[in-house]
């Protein structure tokens, strides 16, 4: 049977609710069940499941849904009760004032800044038609706002980076995942060493894997700046990177400078490396997928993460790891690779070496010449390189980072297929991410082999980890040595080792 | 633009940012938020005409 429970005008984050959701799913009885804002979206999402009961369609947006389905009216009381005592319980933290008072978390951004009046950074994760208006009262506070949400348009983004500059703040987002500053991981973040290279970056899980290869190098960061992915487009003109840059050319701990996009409008990209010419500190170049340039001056160029990485590291006397030499088997005439990655930037630079190594034919969901778009993103077929954090794979669900089933779902079903012959994964550590994310997928890594008693199925994985994450690499590595992964120390080595096994 | 040095944050949504930001340390106070309005479009069209107006009226 089916009930529903509907909380009026209470609004809770779509993480929080997905994890009550997650929860009570696993509660005796309990078929189906979601937790969730009544909005357009996420009634579509209840129809397509099966549970769209009549008092969910008149709830408003601004509600929370609490949906069960179970084998008794029993237990689907139980399960609303317990999602509403998670909804309800422990959501406002209270503190105590030093004299004893108790007080109520702040409402306002100026509220805020009374009980932390030198508070300089302001993270934004609401819903995105939310976000504009929070982001420009913190640049009239003088707070520096990192927007994590997405869908916030092309306007609203000029009009802040516009005001942004006026005030001598800067706007690291929108669609922002990751900052590293002074060693504070906001959002998406790895624990890496502190040292002189500093990141600007527009690619969230790319600025992940560039920290956490130059950590695992030995070498360190000073500090890594996101800008939102599409700050190097026309209409934004890469108005955050250029003040990323100018804050690592002043800073005293960055030597040498990273800028880390994918291809930027030819314009945009012309003027940051004109300003880039301008600092006195090496400058390494990586707009993934871009044209190759020649070195001249003190910028460099690379197309790939790890290159630009191990130039970095030049600058500082190191040099970046060398992968140790992968055996791997060549792969069937007629057979295919599927990569199913959860980092938006390590798929974009798989699809590039892929297209440059003329892997053919060649599908995804990134729009990319030369890689042809699925038709349907849930039934890739032939070689296909998919980013499971498209908008797409997300409705109703937490990203991959966050929330593993999705692929583990996918790796299921594509290891099902007898034509795949190899998978790649990627799995991201860090501050933010899912507490063990290899341990996470491993029944589906055992149920994709046992689906494959020919044995001719490889799966391959490149964990974008620092050995000082809270997760434990080394743990994480090993759990997939043991289930017969073969782990890459760079994503970039992990692609290659697949088109050699293609090429024989 | 002070992004440098003592980082001390305002968080705004996502509780688990806030938890994570705890979990290392750094000064972190999590606001109250909620839909402006309560989600209400043309009364959150309103609220932004009359910030604006605010905004102009001021010296």
């Amino acid at each position: 049977m089916i009930q529903t429970r509907v909380k009026e005008n209470f609004y809770q984050d779509s993480v929080k609710l997905m994890r009550i959701a997650s929860s009570i799913r696993n509660m005796e009885g309990v078929e189906e069940a979601s937790v969730s804002m009544a909005t357009p979206t996420n009634l579509e999402l209840l129809e397509r499941i099966g549970i769209l009961t009549p008092e969910a369609q008149v709830a408003s947006p601004d509600d929370i849904l609490i949906v069960v389905r179970a084998a008794s009216e029993e237990q689907c009381h139980a399960a609303l009760e317990a999602a509403e005592t998670a909804i309800c319980g422990g959501g406002e933290r209270v503190a105590l004032e030093e004299d004893g008072d108790t007080f109520q978390a702040p409402k306002s951004l100026e509220r805020a800044l009374d009980y932390m009046p030198e508070a300089n950074i302001a993270l934004i994760s609401v819903p995105g038609k939310y976000a504009f208006s929070l982001a420009d009262q913190a640049l009239d506070l003088g707070v520096n706002p990192m927007i994590f949400s997405d869908n916030v348009s092309v306007e609203e983004e000029r009009t802040l980076k516009k005001k942004a500059v006026e005030k001598g703040l800067i706007v690291m987002g929108p669609d922002c995942g990751t900052c590293i500053l002074d060693g504070a991981c906001l959002g998406f973040g790895n624990q890496v060493r502190r040292g002189p290279i500093g990141i600007v970056g527009a690619a969230g899980t790319g600025i992940q894997e560039l920290a956490c290869l130059i950590h695992q190098s030995g070498g360190g960061i000073s500090h890594a700046i996101g800008t939102g992915g599409r700050d190097l487009s026309r209409d934004i003109g890469g108005i955050s990177m250029l003040q990323g840059l100018e804050c690592l050319a002043r800073d005293e701990s960055t030597q040498v400078i990273l800028l880390l996009s994918k291809p930027a409008d030819p314009a945009v990209a012309d003027h940051i490396l004109e300003r880039a010419r301008q600092v006195a500190k090496p400058v390494i170049v990586c707009f993934l997928g871009g044209k190759r340039r020649p070195d001249e001056g003190n910028l460099q160029f690379a197309d790939t993460m790890d290159l630009a990485a191990d130039l970095a590291l030049r600058h500082t006397g190191l040099t970046i790891t060398a992968p140790e030499s992968a055996k791997t088997d060549s792969i069937v005439e007629g057979k295919h690779i599927r990569a199913l990655y959860t980092g938006g930037s390590l798929a974009y630079e798989a699809l590039y070496l892929f297209r440059e190594a003329g892997v053919a034919p060649l599908f995804s969901n990134i729009h990319m010449d030369g890689a042809a778009e699925l038709a349907d993103p849930m039934r890739p077929h032939d070689h296909t390189v998919l980013d499971l954090g498209d908008d797409v794979f997300t409705v109703g669900r937490a990203h991959p980072m966050i929330n593993p089933e999705l692929r583990n779902d996918m790796i299921a079903a594509q290891a099902a297929e007898a034509d795949t012959a190899v998978l790649l994964l990627d799995f991201v550590l860090g501050y933010g991410c899912h507490p063990d994310p290899v341990g996470a997928a491993l029944p589906a890594l055992e149920k994709a082999f046992a689906l494959r008693p020919d044995g001719r199925l490889r799966i391959l994985a490149h964990v974008c980890g620092a050995d000082s994450d809270p997760q434990d690499l080394c743990a994480q590595e090993e759990k997939l040595l043991r289930a017969g992964v073969q782990t890459f120390r760079s994503n970039a080595d992990m692609v290659r080792a697949a088109i050699r096994m293609l090429h024989g | 633009m002070d992004i440098t040095h003592k980082i001390q944050v305002i968080n705004v949504g996502l509780e688990f940012f806030r938890d994570e930001l705890e979990r290392q340390e750094i000064p972190v106070v999590h606001l109250d938020w909620h839909p402006p309005a309560q989600g209400n479009s043309a009364v959150l069209q309103l609220l932004k005409q009359l910030r604006g107006t605010k905004k102009e009226a001021q010296p």
